[in-house]
């Protein structure tokens, strides 16, 4: 095992523990928006590790550039996702008011 | 040791989740477990080394289908609609005997045919793929998945095709209007989506043209190109452009049929020249089959985006919806 095998499962444990905490958060928050908070977190950082661990283990430029392409392409959609569905909550929470 | 223990995992969830679908309560979380459900079976396609299926799942099984329940539920909770809805479904219980009695008559025959079609299949231990790589050679593709498709099953395929158009007519049928014009305008998207759309549609396409392109050698093909085209179509409607509405009439039948026709029209010139419908010839196997598949492309993402797109309110009802409110 080399040095860069031990620092690629570190960084994979890493973000396996984001994407536990992202899980957890979305089960217990209370509300939608701090759940949107807990998943995108998973999300960004929970992937950005396991996709840095990945890198550190193949070592090969195409490979490497093509996970990054899958990183910056989740966050760029779930970043969105994240967006509209927070957008919705708030505009169901301003038109709540009218409604009563 | 750990491949075992993930697949194990993975058909637990899967039957976890199958389980959860079926006997949720809320309609919402019935749909969004069934997305789940599609992206777990893709999943285990992967792990069964087929992603070819793998990729349709993902895009069909679990988007398409997706986003046309959710649609169905939108339709059902409006208020107004829910009545219309059930105005429509007595009507069809109400059809008179005649029509029933041939609708019997015609689903008895079917289930015959499909009896005898099933008898008459003869067990082949260990399947057909020795067979599949002894005549790869002579297909015209490198691919075996494509080659089974394309030639040796071209007629599966070409049916198929014929099924997604019957679908879009059906619906086109029950909306009573003949193609997209007369769908009301989409909602106007925020700027952040429509951002996000306009930096995606040139990646669409181009995933789109490379899967179809890496059909001929590697997983990949008309199917999953052109579901990645349609899923593109159905994104710009989301994020306010008019999309496939904006076809005029010639076009969008054209579009639609095109890959039906290229594989008819493939098929009886083999069946002259040949005797054989839908023979190719060696020779030009492969550009046949590339121009097969590219055609079927376009028709299959504009017949899968038009399943989803002629779900959406048209013009006529938006009038009818404001004049029952003044």
């Amino acid at each position: 095992m080399t040095i860069w095998d031990i620092f690629s499962i570190l960084f994979c444990l890493a973000g396996g523990v984001f994407f536990l905490a992202g899980v957890v958060g979305m089960l217990r928050f209370p509300d939608a928006m701090s759940r949107l908070h807990a998943l995108t977190k998973a999300d960004n950082l929970g992937l950005g590790f396991i996709v840095f661990g990945l890198c550190l283990r193949s070592l090969a430029v195409p490979v490497i550039i093509k996970l990054l392409l899958i990183w910056l392409t989740v966050m760029l959609a779930s970043s969105t996702a994240c967006y509209l569905v927070g957008n919705y909550i708030l505009q169901k929470a301003e038109d709540r008011p009218k409604e009563n | 040791m750990t491949g075992i223990l993930f697949d194990m995992a993975l058909c637990a969830a899967l039957i976890l989740t199958g389980w959860r679908v079926l006997h949720s309560s809320d309609h919402f979380q019935a749909v969004v477990l069934f997305i789940t459900f599609g992206l777990i079976l893709a999943l285990a396609w992967v792990r069964l080394e087929a992603p070819d299926i793998a990729i349709a799942e993902a895009a069909v099984g679990a988007s398409l289908a997706g986003v046309m329940l959710l649609d169905a539920l939108r339709v059902m909770r409006s208020a107004g609609k829910e009545h219309e809805q059930e105005r429509r479904w007595t009507n069809v219980a109400r059809l008179p005997s005649f029509h029933l009695f041939f609708s019997f008559i015609a689903a008895v025959v079917v289930l015959v045919l499909l009896i005898c079609a099933v008898l008459e299949l003869s067990g082949r231990q260990g399947g057909l793929a020795d067979l599949v790589h002894a005549e790869l050679e002579s297909s015209g593709t490198k691919h075996p998945v494509t080659a089974v498709l394309l030639n040796f099953r071209g007629y599966d395929t070409w049916i198929e095709l014929g099924v997604l158009l019957l679908a879009v007519l059906g619906i086109l049928t029950i909306r009573e209007c003949s193609d997209l014009r007369s769908l009301a305008p989409p909602v106007a998207s925020t700027i952040v989506f429509e951002t996000l759309v306009r930096g995606i549609m040139p990646l669409v396409l181009l995933v789109s043209g490379y899967l179809l392109w890496r059909g001929g050698f590697a997983p990949g093909g008309a199917f999953q190109a052109g579901v990645v085209l349609g899923a593109g179509c159905i994104l710009l409607w989301m994020a306010g452009h008019r999309s496939l509405a904006m076809l005029g009439d010639a076009t969008w039948r054209i579009l639609l049929i095109l890959g039906f026709l290229a594989f008819l029209a493939l098929g009886s010139s083999s069946l002259l020249h040949t005797g054989v419908f839908l023979a190719y010839d060696r020779q030009y196997a492969s550009l046949q089959i590339f121009l097969l598949e590219s055609a079927a492309t376009l028709s299959i993402g504009t017949t899968l985006a038009g399943l989803v797109l002629a779900l959406q309110p048209l013009k006529k009802d938006l009038s009818q919806a404001n004049r029952d409110v003044r």
